[in-house]
């Protein structure tokens, strides 16, 4: 029957065992010290919905859904990682069927998969990291920083297989293998050795197989204390994600009760929050797609992981005096340039949830230290005084239909529908031309709608990403009583801002409502016939995805098939759906001065780039920044919401 | 140092203007769903008065005259970290009578006094008047430093930075006095803390009722309307930049501009 004689030529091999153990004591102690480091922060449950966890580890750590993204790291990390594995219980059969004497390696499975299967995998897994050092060391992609450590790796790893093949060269020349052609790489290797003696083939396989031995027990050992630690850290960051919707990221707090509000010391994080830093494999991606990186402004994202994690593994975690993360390892400024536009999050392989920390240190500055940029406290004051982000506005929430016929709840029964403004739309006043453009369609379209006027008020989410969840907790409160008294049960909004508060933050203080974006209410309207295309727009239209509408939301389809209804030709841009590029105001960034170059610019030469007429899009605020960046870079092209077009398309003679 | 600050609670002066309306039989502005602040100046004074504790020490007692809403201008003040707060209750809005207010406000300082320092707004940010401060500097027969923009100490020995119409000028001065304060880079209202609003909140007002005084003889509003202005453009004709010119001289002449 097929096999192969196993520890030929190795005397006193059960000493392996002896060795491995000790490989697992080391590696046990590391993975211990940084256990006791994760467990240090606060609770969070992040185990419950086991089934869905697990398929979600089977699609993105096994299946490689997000590192695919990027097709040759994908394809290279998948050999690596499949090469290993199939190795790894190549070497647990060995140990079953000579030391545990269920005899299993022989036959047809010798044959096909512990001769065959292993040699490709094996051979796969050395490809694999060529293919990794070429592209570390030759294309050197800005996204990776490269430490002497990663050459430690690449050599280990690749030393571990090399010494593999060679063994099995030097055993199949030295014991006249019959089946040595199973093993293709193995009997190539063999050929090399043709002319030696037996004695030269039993001392150099004695020596290369203690080494193989040594090499891959020690990088066993050294797992915890090296990058390779995202071996184990990033399946289980995998499993542990957030199975919330998208847009829920931020957790109320109690603020009578907290001790801190926000988090000042690392601590004050949760252990998820904490254990990620040591799932994050420094592959940069979050980085690549980050706008305020983009802009030359102070935040990396994968800084600020790397930065936090020195800080886990350097600083104490004990007690009051520990420090401020903030001033130490994390700038204040860093903090202050994210757009919250979660491109980071959407990005990331193994699912590091960057933008509720970078939240959590906001929330400590504003609220318990009121350190924040001159330009955002304006916004807030006026966010406490005016129920309104803007200082210095003229304009009153009713000033945009004047002249039109809205109606409003107050004087209003039996409404079917909310519009909720915002404030944008509202007092902006290039955005009011939306606000009516929407209204026009409404009333075209015949639907039973009100509006707040002078009632509406904030939703608070500049304030609640701005860091001060105080007054978004108020604001939330007396707009949900305002909501109740009108017995408001389904709400349709121009913003996607005010969309994600009211479906995503609003739930947590007892707000329930059927929210709609106007963009997916506009294409109901037109799919069922309540709006007919008129007058066909005949442009070339790129379609800008607002953040909190697509990767917050999802809604990526509905505005592009109104643009297409509307006959409109879409050139999308590179950067689209999923891979949106913030246009720079989310996060309360649209009431702070901008340093760097401006992001706004960079978005807008993007759309420019296309060869568009029109730049289109669904978010006021991408509006106004869309808009000062395109005016900076083209003069024909037109900035317009989707509802002026439609509005333009479906005008009656 | 015992420091007191006077401020005034007024409705936001950032509202559109459509939402801005006058009562002609009242002889005031109408509230509305207008939001109410404090004074811009009253807050650069307040902070100034903060800075200067937060460097030496003292205490500082926030004062206001109005109706009971005006609570919540002083919460406000609380919450920036004043130490007290006195309400001059009135039943009836304050309305534009500052000689009357500077009576009322001496009285309660005197009540709670005697104070070193006692700060103003260099004016009102609805009324515009200006006149409080010195009123109530003349009431208690103190020294009157006006549009200060900060106050250093050296030793015993205090200096007030102002602004006048030369520029700016240093004055030692040794309290008590009375201060006007006029806003400042360095003078900006902070943004209060959470912890400190909620501390604020659950801090007693110590409320004493003025009830309702009687118009004094020191002014009288006859009426109360807001000024219309109208704008007419036209736009010159003329083929040579120097025509448009000599035409844009005319008409100023015409128009007695020039
Ligand atoms: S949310 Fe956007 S701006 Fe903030 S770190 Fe992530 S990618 Fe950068
Ligand atoms: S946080 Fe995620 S995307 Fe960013 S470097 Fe780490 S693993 Fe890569």
């Amino acid at each position: 029957m097929p096999t192969r004689e196993i520890y030929w030529n190795i005397d006193a091999h059960a000493l392996i065992y002896l060795f491995f153990a000790m490989a697992l004591v080391v590696f046990g102690y590391g993975i211990y010290i940084r256990y006791k480091r994760w467990v240090k922060g606060r609770d969070d449950v992040r185990w419950d919905q086991l089934k869905t966890r697990l398929k979600l580890v089977n699609r993105y750590a096994l299946g490689h859904a997000r590192i695919l993204t990027d097709r040759y790291s994908g394809i290279f990390h998948l050999f690596i990682l499949f090469g290993f594995i199939i190795l790894f219980i190549g070497t647990l059969v060995v140990m079953v069927h000579a030391d545990f004497n269920v005899h299993i390696m022989q036959g047809w499975f010798y044959l096909y998969f512990q001769s065959l299967t292993l040699d490709i995998f094996g051979l796969l897994a050395i490809i694999g990291i060529l293919m990794a050092m070429v592209k570390r060391y030759l294309f050197k992609p800005a996204r990776l920083n490269t430490s002497i450590y990663d050459g430690v790796i690449f050599t280990a790893l690749l030393a571990i297989l090399i010494t593999g093949f060679l063994l099995e060269g030097l055993r199949i020349a030295g014991t006249n293998d019959p089946w040595a052609l199973w093993s293709p790489v193995g009997y190539a290797v063999s050929l090399l050795f043709a002319s030696m003696s037996q004695v030269q083939l039993e001392f150099w396989h004695g020596l290369l197989w203690w080494s193989h031995m040594f090499l891959a027990f020690g990088t066993v050992a050294y797992i915890p204390y090296s990058k390779l630690m995202h071996m184990f850290s990033a399946p289980a960051n995998i499993f542990f994600q957030s199975l919330k919707p998208k847009g829920q990221i931020l957790e109320p707090i109690d603020v009578e009760t907290a001790e801190t509000l926000g988090a000042r010391k690392l601590t004050d994080l949760t252990w998820k929050q904490m254990f990620e830093l040591d799932a994050c494999t420094e592959c940069g991606r979050c980085q690549d797609v980050c706008p305020a990186f983009a802009a030359d402004q102070p935040l990396s994202p994968k800084n600020f992981i790397l930065d936090l994690r020195n800080h886990m593994h350097t600083q104490a975690l004990e007690g009051e005096e520990q420090p401020d993360v903030v001033g130490l390892s994390i700038k204040a400024e860093t903090l202050w340039a994210c757009t919250t536009c979660r491109a980071c999050m959407e990005a990331c392989p193994v699912f590091v949830e960057h933008v509720p920390s970078i939240i959590d240190f906001r929330r400590y500055q504003v609220m318990e230290l009121a350190e924040f940029p001159e330009t955002m406290q304006e916004a807030t004051r006026s966010l406490e005084a005016r129920g309104h982000p803007y200082k210095g506005t003229q304009a009153s929430r009713t000033d945009w239909y004047r002249d039109l016929e809205v109606p409003e709840m107050a004087n209003s029964s039996d409404v079917e529908y909310l519009f909720w403004v915002g404030c944008s739309a509202a007092l902006d006043e290039r955005n009011q031309k939306i606000a009516r453009a929407f209204a026009e369609l409404l009333n075209r379209a015949q639907v039973s709608y009100a509006v707040l006027g002078s009632e509406e008020k904030c939703t608070g989410d500049p304030a609640r990403r701005m860091g001060n969840e105080y007054l978004f907790e108020m604001m939330a409160k007396e707009n949900i009583e305002v909501l109740d008294s009108y017995e408001v049960k389904k709400i349709i909004t121009v913003c996607p801002h005010c969309l994600n508060t009211f479906k995503n933050d609003y739930p947590q203080f007892g707000g329930n409502y059927e929210v709609k974006h106007h963009s997916e209410f506009l294409e109901e309207l037109l799919e069922a016939g309540h709006l007919n295309i008129s007058k066909e727009l005949k442009d070339s239209i790129t379609y800008h995805d607002p953040c909190y509408l697509g990767r917050y939301n999802e809604v990526y389809d509905e505005p592009r098939l109104i643009l297409e209804k509307s006959g409109g030709e879409i050139k999308e841009m590179d950067k689209h759906k999923e891979e949106s590029f913030c246009c720079g105001a989310g996060g309360g960034r649209a009431f702070a001065e901008e340093t760097g170059t401006r992001i706004n610019h960079l978005r807008a030469e993007q759309a420019v780039d296309t060869g568009a007429s029109v730049v289109a899009t669904s978010c006021p605020f991408c509006m106004t920044m869309m808009e000062d960046g395109v005016k900076a870079k083209s003069e024909g092209v037109k900035v317009l919401d989707i509802a002026e077009l439609l509005a333009q398309a479906t005008k009656k003679e | 140092m015992k420091i007191a600050v006077c401020i005034k609670q007024i409705m936001d002066p950032e509202i559109s203007p459509r939402d801005f309306k006058i009562d002609a039989d009242a002889k005031n502005a109408v509230l509305g769903k207008n939001p109410l602040v404090i004074s811009t100046f009253d807050e650069n004074a307040l902070e100034v008065a903060l800075q200067y504790v937060e460097k030496n020490s003292g205490e500082i007692t926030v004062f206001t005259y109005g109706v009971a809403k005006s609570e919540d201008a002083l919460r406000k003040a609380l919450a920036m970290k004043a130490d007290n707060a006195v309400l001059l209750e009135s039943t009836k809005e304050a309305g534009w009578d500052s000689y009357q207010t500077g009576k009322v406000l001496a009285e309660g300082l005197k009540k709670h006094g005697p104070f070193d320092l006692v700060f103003f707004g260099r004016q009102a940010g609805d009324s515009d008047a200006g006149i409080v401060g010195a009123v109530v500097a003349e009431e208690l027969g103190l020294p009157l430093v006006s549009f200060v923009t900060t106050i250093n100490q050296k030793d015993d020995k205090v200096f007030f930075d102002r602004v006048t119409d030369e520029g700016r000028e240093r004055v030692e001065a040794s309290p008590p006095l009375a201060v006007t304060v006029t806003n400042d880079e360095g003078n900006t209202p902070r943004i209060p803390k959470v912890k400190d609003i909620m501390m604020a909140n659950r801090k007693q007002i110590s409320k004493e009722s003025v009830g309702e005084l009687p118009a004094s003889d020191f002014m009288e509003i006859i009426s109360l309307d807001i000024p219309s202005s109208d704008v007419v453009c036209e736009f010159l004709d003329g083929n040579e930049p120097a025509d448009k010119v000599n035409r844009l001289v005319e008409k100023l002449k015409e128009s007695k501009v020039l």
